[in-house]
């Protein structure tokens, strides 16, 4: 039977685990594929009610490693987003992990850590890595292939790669987390990982950037704007309306690095992948990586160059100047919200 | 012949490279792996202020200029990341490694983080940008909520994320008529000391099977009115979550 070792990083708590029950939906259907068996593998710490968790939504058995002298061992439950797991720690555990389950294939998470640890676990250890992986294929000859997008998200392609074990970092939203099911047991183990190598790379300082009012990961309603916003100026008139929809502000990445916006309002490719309800991309001409940022429900695009690619992903399209419409909307929210 | 451009993290790694050029005096070598065409990328580097330029080239890696995507054949991370540590050892005396976070095509991310552990160097991803002090470096990641500094000491390995503050110089018409009459330096795979025969496609391991380009199902539905107002009017009933959910 195939051995699946989902990974997960950090502190794991009810608010943080949304992203790692994604993954283990993932492994999932990499196991229904495979017959293989799913084992939730979390370096950090972790909360026993969220362990618990990982078995109900996925997981057939959780492994915990702890690496008690790194400083996520210290890191508040209450905080995690201050806890610090260093790369260098979590793929001295990987290894460890490797070596000790000899699992088949290794789900990492394509985030800050897991793009950078998943790469060089693989190198370390001679498996087979395809990143950013949107999905799983097993051809009769028992060949696995990974689905990830390329060229920015234009095209799919289907990657092989040669090494055992099979290692996949999965794009962020590419799966929705499973339900809950409490008729789903399995045994949670711990382990310690007692390697503690000196860091090269150490921490300084981290600042989070975060605006206040909604989360563009966690909104309903997005506006994001793009080069077509014209400077931070105009990102207070999409602000507003956000405020209005109780929504949040995003931008393309032209517009992050214009400076207009923090960079971690960017959405797209390589900055956030949101799923909100409905997406309302102002001044984005609506190039395919910012696009692969975007699962939403419903695209409305505003902008005035009919030839703008957004309008080919949009599903309501206003060819206007978006300082003349966006002040109207506004308006029309608001009213609306007075009058309901 | 299409003429082939820097990829667009890696004009980003340039960028920070130059600006630690500005910062300490040190020498910038642009170093690429690819066919003759890349030698425009590399003259591009140069225009933007590298130093010098080396191309690694050889027949057994089988560059190609495609037509289309699925025939684009070229050495896997793997073989890459192999080659480039050999050529980092070659110039010797590198504290450096700068490149881009991923490939501007396929965008997988693995040669900077494979090419750190070829090295057995320390390994830092998503830079924005860099503070060099003698042997210390500080660096600047940029995290998805916000941004950290790490220390790290020469040499290391590090992958450039864009960011406002490594937003790549444009070359000037002056500079851009210089580098293109500068040498490449041509290095082929003996000249760094490595067998051929072990770099040819037959030892790739990452291999694209397919590539399909998604087909758009519906089109787009433009709100039309007789004036910017009439249009904003439409366009906020349809932005109630009850109406999204019943066409969806």
């Amino acid at each position: 039977m195939l051995r699946i070792a989902a990974i997960g990083f950090g502190v794991l708590t009810d608010q943080t685990s949304k992203p790692y029950h994604e993954l283990l939906a993932f492994a999932r259907v990499v196991a229904s594929q495979t017959g293989g068996l799913v084992t939730a593998v979390w370096l950090g710490t972790a909360d026993p009610d969220a362990a618990g968790a990982l078995i109900l939504r996925g997981a057939d058995e959780v492994q915990l490693l702890s690496i008690p002298r790194s400083g996520i061992a210290s890191a508040p439950q209450d905080n995690p987003a201050e806890a610090y797991l260093p790369p260098e720690h979590a793929l001295i555990a990987l290894e460890w992990a490797a070596t000790q389950f000899s699992p088949d294939i290794m789900l990492l998470p394509a985030d800050t850590i897991g793009a950078e640890v998943g790469p060089r676990l693989a190198h370390r250890i001679g498996g087979g890595i395809v990143t950013d992986v949107t999905g799983f294929g097993l051809n009769n000859a028992g060949t696995i292939s990974w689905q990830r997008p390329i060229y920015g998200g234009k095209a799919e392609a289907v990657m092989i790669a040669q090494g055992k074990p099979q290692i996949a970092t999965m794009r962020a939203r590419a799966f929705v987390a499973l339900s809950p099911d409490q008729n789903r047991q399995g045994k949670i183990m711990k382990s310690e990982i007692a390697e503690n190598p000196p860091l090269r790379v150490t921490l300084q300082e981290r600042v989070r950037e975060e605006t206040a009012g909604v989360r563009l990961e966690d909104a309903k309603i997005i506006v994001s704007g793009g080069r077509g916003i014209g400077g931070a100026e105009g990102f207070k008139e999409l602000q507003h309306l956000a405020d209005l929809l109780r929504g949040a502000v995003g931008c393309s990445r032209q517009a992050a690095d214009a400076g207009w916006l923090a960079s971690s309002s960017m959405v797209g490719q390589t900055g956030k992948i949101v799923s909100p309800d409905i997406y309302i991309a102002i001044g984005i001409s609506g190039s395919s990586q910012h696009m692969a940022g975007v699962k939403a429900r419903l695209i409305v695009a505003i902008n005035n160059d009919k030839d703008a690619p957004i309008f080919n992903v949009a599903q309501v399209g206003v060819l206007s100047d978006w300082r003349k419409i966006v002040p109207a909307l506004a308006r029309f929210v608001q009213e609306h919200e007075v009058k309901s | 012949m299409k003429a082939l451009v820097i990829s667009t993290f890696d004009e980003n790694a340039l960028e920070v490279a130059l600006q630690v050029k500005e910062a300490t005096n040190c020498r910038v070598t642009a170093l690429t792996i690819g066919g003759p065409s890349a030698v425009e990328a590399l003259h591009h580097g140069m225009a933007m202020g590298a130093d010098s330029a080396i191309l690694i080239s050889d027949p057994v890696l089988n560059y190609s200029t495609p037509s289309t995507w699925s025939e684009q054949v070229e050495p896997d991370p793997y073989t890459k990341a192999r080659i480039l540590a050999s050529a980092v050892r070659k110039l010797g005396d590198v504290d450096l490694v700068l490149c881009g976070r991923q490939a501007g095509d396929v965008e997988l991310g693995l040669v900077g983080p494979f090419l750190a552990e070829e090295m057995t160097w320390p390994c830092v991803t998503l830079i924005a940008s860099v503070k060099v002090q003698g042997k210390q470096v500080q660096v600047k990641r940029v995290l998805m909520d916000g941004y950290e500094i790490v220390g790290v000491q020469t040499s290391f390995v590090g992958t450039v994320m864009s960011d406002s503050s490594n937003v790549p110089r444009l070359a000037s018409a002056m500079k851009i008529i210089a580098a293109a009459r500068r040498p490449v330096l041509n290095w082929k795979l003996l000249d760094l000391g490595l067998d051929p025969n072990a770099f040819g496609p037959k030892t790739w391991r990452l291999a694209i099977q397919n590539v399909s380009v998604p087909q758009r199902k519906e089109r787009c539905e433009m709100l039309e009115g007789e004036t910017d107002e009439e249009k904003a009017q439409k366009l906020a009933t349809r932005l109630k979550p009850q109406q999204v959910t019943s066409n969806s």
